[in-house]
């Protein structure tokens, strides 16, 4: 990691920790709009960090932008990074200017031709201009729906805008033509939300941690029991495991596709999700069950998270067509092309 | 955030890929020439011809020194013959300990001696080792060993009994972790590694039968047994530091989740012509459960790979990884476990036979050794234990 990054990274941590608080997350479930915060950021250039220079970027890889959405995560950001960076990456792509201010995606979808019709769950979608990919006729036009026009506002489990728009029924200001595919749009999609996860995952073990060292029971903390060590101990595994997944991915995003490793990083993120909210939630006891405690801030992302940009369902049937198509003398050769820098 | 549990990706050198095709193209031949019948947990399969057939090749000791025998080759170098050897489950039980721990062990802690005289003939696969360190009372909890070396001229004098030494059978000498002076208020002190000569007299072995009824392991009883000062490995009474450094080599291996990755290699075919067979289109096989449930299994692999490639490549630079490598040991042989039952359950929801063909044979081995992957090395329990002291919980 380079020292620029490193200080980019330093400099989200503070922002976050600054403006990312329990009242500021508590109140995006309440409609609101982090204004500040998102103002924080822009003028630090992290909303624009993953641009090209000339689009008033930093031009920083997928891979320190995934070090960055792992900072996000960590602090439950209620903004849609994620999305707004993979709208600015499609916009620049199909050598578009960008509109000012947060943008936000139609979550693509590769079994899905046409972008005119309803689309479900557009992370904020009632309030932020929409990029989606239209793939009508085989052909891939970039559009921009600077105010789509909202079937129902809904929200995920932890309260993130995920509306319904019909987008047959709203205007667009742009119409051009792009090379990213749907399928390379999602991919992309599942690895920054494959790394906000593994910032939440951090969060969850943090927090964890601290509470078994705090609560004490039997005139001890908990921490003291063996059955809390050793189900903490599995926790930092499952932490572990998707940091690493969501690292090669990244990597490997970067030099090339990565499709694989990126279905490897999203499918583990999102397996990882059930033994860690548990054994977060059971080491908090009731009191990581109220609404007072941080805790629901990152569960309930994780829970809503895992579903986004394909399930651990999606990615591995994709990963388990891979390693039938190639057989059992192909798997391990297609194995050991993961996280290299060559093509799988 | 915490640095902790972070395990940043480690890209493979060009190097390593050019070596992984020369393995791959040896290991080809081999079969073809019938000389090894893929195993499950094949470091478990100890064939000395095949091992002399890998120092051959310059493939034993391979990153050490040269004029220790090495090759001088990079440890990323060696994760990829390693990953190669057991996924193809080829026989490299003979050679594993010495290799893997005791090569490193005479380079850190061994005389000038003790290297010449040991570890070219472990790089030619000629020098086996075998490990001394559980006994009757001491599992876990190692630090309790009772076998006692007294201090006599020239040397020390050892008395006491090992238990589960893999190998002890075919190896050449034991690396035996014994007691030199009496237990104190830190257990941890007065504990000392001797390297001993398996044909020493006042030694006696006897076989341990494992589940299998085969012979594995081995119970190793010492009788007064002469070692001479040159056979102190390191300091006498670090035998517990040493011991402890050995442990991010030994536990973060690809030897940690790979045991039984000729199960899953070897369902695939079968699983393939089920679905090709299937030509009712309600019931596609392809998109169904069963191939998702393939893929879940590769996704663990992979993760688990690129988890015990980031330790690798920190150790090279010299970092410090137990708990890494303890969070990789408990993952990995977790999965381990997982590997052979979900391929079962896949093969049999896909009708196919359990029992018979290259599937069959490796699913029964599978079965028959998965239990000793969450024991062999140090219990997963006892690994939480250090991830919790990692975590700052105790
Ligand atoms: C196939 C195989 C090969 C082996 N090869 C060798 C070898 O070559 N050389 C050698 O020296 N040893 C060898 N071993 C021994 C191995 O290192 C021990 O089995 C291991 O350290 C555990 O010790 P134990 O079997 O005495 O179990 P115990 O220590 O008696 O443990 C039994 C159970 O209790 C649990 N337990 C113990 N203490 C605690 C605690 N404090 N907290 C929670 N749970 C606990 C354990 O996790 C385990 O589940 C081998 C073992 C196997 C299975």
């Amino acid at each position: 990691m380079s020292e620029s990054t490193e200080l980019l990274l330093q400099t989200a941590h503070r922002i976050f920790t600054d403006l990312s608080t329990v009242e500021c997350v508590n109140a995006l479930e309440q409609g609101q709009w982090a204004q500040r915060l998102w103002d924080a950021l822009d003028e630090n250039g992290l909303t624009h960090a993953l641009l090209p220079v000339d689009s008033g970027g930093s031009e920083l890889g997928l891979a320190d932008g995934v070090a960055l959405l792992k900072v996000a995560g960590y602090h439950a950001a209620p903004i849609p990074l994620a999305e707004h960076w993979l709208a600015g990456l499609a916009l620049v792509d199909a050598g578009q200017p960008l509109p000012g201010g947060a943008l936000t995606i139609a979550p693509p979808d590769p079994a899905r031709r046409a972008v005119p019709g309803t689309h479900r769950r557009v992370p904020w979608g009632r309030s932020l201009p929409v990029v989606a990919l239209d793939g009508a006729d085989g052909q891939r036009r970039l559009k921009l729906y600077p105010r789509a026009v909202v079937v129902t506002q809904n929200a995920n489990l932890a309260g993130e805008p995920r509306d319904e728009l019909d987008l047959a029924r709203s205007e667009f200001t742009l119409d051009a033509a792009s090379s990213i595919d749907a399928m390379r749009w999602l991919a992309l999609g599942a690895l920054m939300r494959s790394a906000q996860m593994a910032g939440a995952l951090q969060r969850c073990l943090a927090l964890a941690s601290a509470y078994a060292l705090e609560r004490k029971q039997f005139g001890r903390p908990l921490a003291a029991f063996q059955a809390i060590q050793q189900e903490l101990a599995l926790l930092a595994g499952e932490v572990a495991a998707v940091d690493a997944a969501v690292d090669a991915a990244a990597d490997a995003a970067e030099a090339g596709d990565g499709l694989f490793d990126i279905a490897v990083a999203k499918a583990r993120a999102s397996m990882a999700v059930d033994a860690a909210t548990r054994i977060a939630h059971q080491v908090h006891g009731a009191m990581g069950f109220t609404y007072e405690h941080r805790l629901h801030h990152y569960t309930k992302r994780l829970w809503s998270w895992r579903d986004d940009f394909g399930t651990e369902v999606y990615w591995n049937t994709l990963l388990g067509r891979k390693a039938l198509e190639v057989g059992g003398d192909g798997l391990w050769p297609f194995l050991t092309r993961l996280g290299s820098s060559a093509a799988a | 955030m915490s640095q902790r549990f972070l395990f940043p990706h480690e890209r493979l050198p060009e190097v390593a890929e050019t070596l992984r095709v020369e393995v791959r193209a040896f290991l080809r031949d081999e079969l073809a020439a019938g000389s090894f019948v893929p195993g499950s947990d094949s470091w478990m399969n100890a064939s000395p011809e095949f091992s002399r057939k890998l120092g051959r090749a310059g493939w034993l000791g391979m990153t050490w020194p040269k004029q220790y025998g090495g090759a001088e080759r990079s440890s990323l170098e060696r994760y990829v013959l390693t990953e190669e050897l057991l996924s193809a489950g080829a026989p490299v039980g003979a050679h594993w300990i010495s290799d893997r721990q005791t090569g490193p062990m005479l380079l850190r802690y061994g005389t000038e001696e003790q290297r010449m005289r040991f570890m070219p003939a472990i790089a030619r696969g000629e020098c086996y080792f075998a490990i001394g360190m559980s006994e009757p009372d001491a599992g876990s909890d190692l630090a309790a060993v009772r076998t006692r070396a007294d201090r006599v001229d020239g040397g020390w004098r050892l008395t006491g009994r090992k238990v589960w030494s893999s190998f002890a059978h075919e190896a050449h000498c034991m690396i035996v972790l014994c007691r030199t002076s009496p237990k104190e208020e830190n257990r941890h002190a007065g504990l000392s590694q001797l390297l001993v000569e398996l044909d020493a007299p006042g030694i006696e072995m006897r076989p341990i039968l494992n589940l299998a009824g085969h012979h594995h392991f081995n119970e190793v009883v010492f009788d007064e047994v002469f070692v001479p000062d040159t056979r102190v490995v390191g300091e006498i009474g670090d035998g517990w530091k040493q011991v402890v450094s050995e442990l991010a080599y030994e536990r973060s291996g690809p030897e940690r989740f790979l045991s039984y990755y000729p199960v899953l290699a070897s369902l695939l075919g079968p699983l393939a012509a089920q679905i090709g067979q299937t030509n009712n289109p309600t019931q596609n096989l392809a998109d169904s459960p069963l191939t998702t449930a393939v893929g879940a299994l590769v996704t663990q692999l992979a993760t688990l790979r690129q988890m015990s490639l980031s330790i690798a490549g920190r150790l090279q630079a010299g970092a410090s990884l137990e708990i890494e490598a303890a969070v990789v040991k408990d993952l990995g042989t977790r999965f381990e476990r997982l590997l052979p039952e979900q391929a079962r359950l896949i093969a049999a929801s896909a009708g196919i036979s359990l029992h018979d063909g290259e599937f069959g044979r490796l699913l029964a081995e599978a079965v028959l050794r998965a239990p000793s992957s969450t024991l062999r090395g140090g219990t997963n329990e006892i690994l939480r234990g250090a991830i919790a002291r990692g975590l700052g919980l105790r």
